[in-house]
This record gives structure tokens, C-alpha cells and sequence, in this order.
């Protein structure tokens, strides 16, 4: 029998490092091999191999929100734009400026926080409109009928449908949906929340970062057209609270096992 | 209608040789089984990747098996095709033999 200090370091690797469900099992697997006179070396490239095809799985599966989460925070200072060029938005600002002290900053801060949740929240119905037109897309356009639609119109069409009625419309639906890659109505409510959590938590810790160098938070969101340093600073919290909300609504859709496991006598 | 699963040609080999294998189909002689059928080393870890999908997908189911010191005290994972697994393989050889009844011979193809 081989002794095993030498791939103690990469056993523990293997069990740190891959989240999987057979982690146990691969790393039997590998001790059994090595057991039975294969090489310290060939353990530890074989330990290698399995951690790197667990980063590339992960990758894949959460590359594409990742990607979208930091790209639609980068939209932020479009979306602030918008609502101070609005004429009721422009008056409420003022008229929350000229009133008396505490209300003055409360709706400061609200108006601070309700943007950037919104904003965060639409992210959130688009991504998840998208994700479920793409896996429609490729469970019956494959085999039945051909769509007639090209891909850039019928991915046009879900963003502009998402924006108008994804929040009234498919909210109601998805009450009673039992769609596979629709999130429900319960999980949809958690993933918001966890999005505002994540949101305030993330903005304080940008807060406490920022405040020391003298540039205060609200003139930083204020930034509208500018890019400099400050519009990645601001666009963090947001991507991350995007981020944490597309992978609490859609967690349900990344394991569908349909074996049970059991333990032999 | 549910679309059919595609069937990838690593992912094909590895419910063939599960089916192959039986009862004693985990990690080891699988990987073992692949290495001599293809001629080449196969990683276990790709082997446990593609089982990972497999079983997703629905087309393997996996159970607990006994646990041995030689393999530090960790259980094996058995593996079996499921229903579905096996109809997905039918679809698939039927599709490639279709495909494959046009494949010119390389003596036909330089004449």
C-alpha cells in the first residue's frame, strides 16, 4: 500500500474546492486508483483536472448573469438621468429640498434608495424574461415548427415587453405558472429581497469606504453622463445585489435530479 | 412537446459503457472501461462532469454504495441508465445510422 502524506495537500484541495455532489465519490474514486499503484503525480494532475472542469462548470453556469449583472450596472447613470430629467421627478427633488429637517433627509435617502431599487428590481424581471425566451427558444425551436422571427427581434421584443408589463402582467401569471425555468411567486419575493438586502449592505460598505476620502455617496450616484473611477464604485453594489437576485430566483433551475440516493447494506 | 436530449459523443460513450459495466458501474472501472475503448487516458474528473449532466438531464440515476478503507472511508457512486437514458441512446443511434448510411468509403472518396 502506497502511503498518502504526499497527496495530503491535494486531497484537501479536492474537498475544498469542488462543490459537487459526487466530491465524495471522485475523491474515493481517485484514492481506490492511487491505492491500487497509481502514481503521487498522476493524483495530483488528476486532482487538477477535476477542480479546473469545476471552474469552468461554474463559469458557465453563472458567467452569463455575472456578465449581465455588471453590464446593467453600468446602465445606472443612464437610468438616474432619466428620472432627474423627468419634470415630476425634478419637482418632487425640490420640493423635498425646501422641507424642514428630518423629512428633508428621509426623502433624500428615499429618494436615494428608490431609484437605485427599481433599477435593480427591472434588472432582475429582464434577466429572467431573457433566460426564460432563451430556454424556449432552444426547447421547441429545434424540432417543431421554425420560429419566422430572427433572434435580434425576438430578444428586442422580450426587452421591450419586460419593461411595459413583465411586473403586472407575469408577476399574476407566475402565481399559478408551473413553468420549469419560471421562478415562483415565493422565490421571486426572496430573490427581491435579498436583492435590497444586499443592495444596502453593499452600499454602507461603499459608504464607509468612500466617506473617509471626503466624496460623499449622492454626488457620486449624481454622476450621471461622466465615467470615471467612482461610476464602477457605485455600479458594485448595484451589480452585486442584480448578481445575488438572478441566482436566488433561477437556483431552482441549476439541479434537477431525478436520481435518489441511497446507501447499500 | 419536450424536445429530445442530444446526446454529446463523450456523453454517449459513457451511458453505453454504463450499460456496458451493470451493477459494477462507478467512478473507477468506468473510467478505466473508457480508457480502453478509446485508446487514450481518460480523467475521472471529466468522467464525474459528464455524469454530473447525465444526471440532469435525467438520463442516469446515481445510488450510495458501500464505503471502504481503501478508499479512505468515502461510499461509492453507482451509477444506471434511466428510461429516458436509454431512449435517448436509441434516438441517438438511429439518428447516426441514417447519417452514417452516406458516409462515403476513402477509397470511393480519392476515386
Amino acid at each position: 500500500m502506497k502511503p498518502t502524506g504526499s497527496v495530503t495537500l491535494a486531497t484537501w484541495m479536492l474537498e475544498h474546492l469542488t462543490f459537487g455532489p459526487n466530491r465524495e465519490a471522485l475523491a474515493g474514486d481517485l484514492l481506490e486508483e492511487l491505492r491500487h499503484g497509481r502514481s503521487a503525480s498522476w493524483y495530483r494532475r488528476e486532482v487538477a483536472s477535476a477542480i479546473g472542469i469545476e471552474v469552468l462548470t461554474k463559469f458557465r453556469n453563472y458567467g452569463p448573469r455575472l456578465i449581465f449583472s455588471f453590464a446593467w450596472s453600468m446602465l445606472y447613470p443612464l437610468w438616474w438621468l432619466c428620472i432627474i430629467k423627468a419634470p415630476l421627478a425634478h419637482t418632487l427633488f425640490v420640493r423635498w429640498a425646501t422641507t424642514d429637517w428630518p423629512l428633508s433627509t428621509s426623502l433624500g435617502v428615499v429618494g436615494q434608495i428608490v431609484p437605485a431599487i427599481a433599477f435593480v428590481w427591472l434588472g432582475l424581471f429582464i434577466y429572467l424574461e431573457l433566460f426564460r425566451r432563451y430556454y424556449q427558444i432552444i426547447e421547441n425551436g429545434c424540432h417543431s415548427e421554425r420560429s419566422e422571427e430572427p433572434p435580434h427581434f425576438v430578444f428586442a421584443f422580450a426587452v421591450a415587453r419586460s419593461l411595459i408589463l413583465y411586473a403586472i402582467s407575469e408577476f399574476a401569471l407566475m402565481l399559478c405558472a408551473e413553468g420549469t425555468h419560471k421562478p415562483s411567486a415565493l422565490r421571486l419575493l426572496a430573490s427581491l429581497s435579498i436583492s435590497l438586502n444586499v443592495l444596502l449592505i453593499t452600499t454602507m460598505g461603499l459608504w464607509s469606504h468612500i466617506s473617509p476620502t471626503g466624496v460623499h455617496l449622492s454626488y457620486v450616484a449624481r454622476e450621471n453622463s461622466s465615467f470615471h473611477s467612482h461610476l464602477i464604485a457605485i455600479s458594485l453594489p448595484l451589480a452585486l445585489s442584480l448578481l445575488s437576485a438572478i441566482s436566488s430566483a433561477l437556483s431552482h433551475t441549476q439541479r434537477r435530479r431525478h436520481g435518489t440516493a441511497s446507501v447499500a447494506s | 412537446m419536450r424536445s429530445h436530449t442530444y446526446l454529446g459523443e463523450f456523453e454517449l460513450m459513457v451511458l453505453l459503457t454504463i450499460l456496458r459495466l451493470g451493477d459494477e458501474a462507478y467512478g473507477v472501472p468506468l473510467a478505466r472501461e473508457l480508457a480502453i475503448m478509446r485508446g487514450s487516458e481518460v480523467s475521472i474528473g471529466s468522467v464525474y462532469a459528464t455524469l454530473d449532466r447525465l444526471e440532469i438531464k435525467g438520463l442516469i440515476a446515481s445510488s450510495l454504495g458501500e464505503s471502504t478503507p481503501e478508499r479512505g472511508g468515502r461510499a461509492k457512486r453507482y451509477f444506471r441508465v434511466t428510461e429516458q437514458g436509454l431512449r435517448a441512446v436509441h434516438a441517438t443511434r438511429k439518428i447516426l445510422s441514417k447519417l452514417w448510411k452516406s458516409l462515403p468509403s476513402p477509397a470511393e472518396e480519392l476515386a
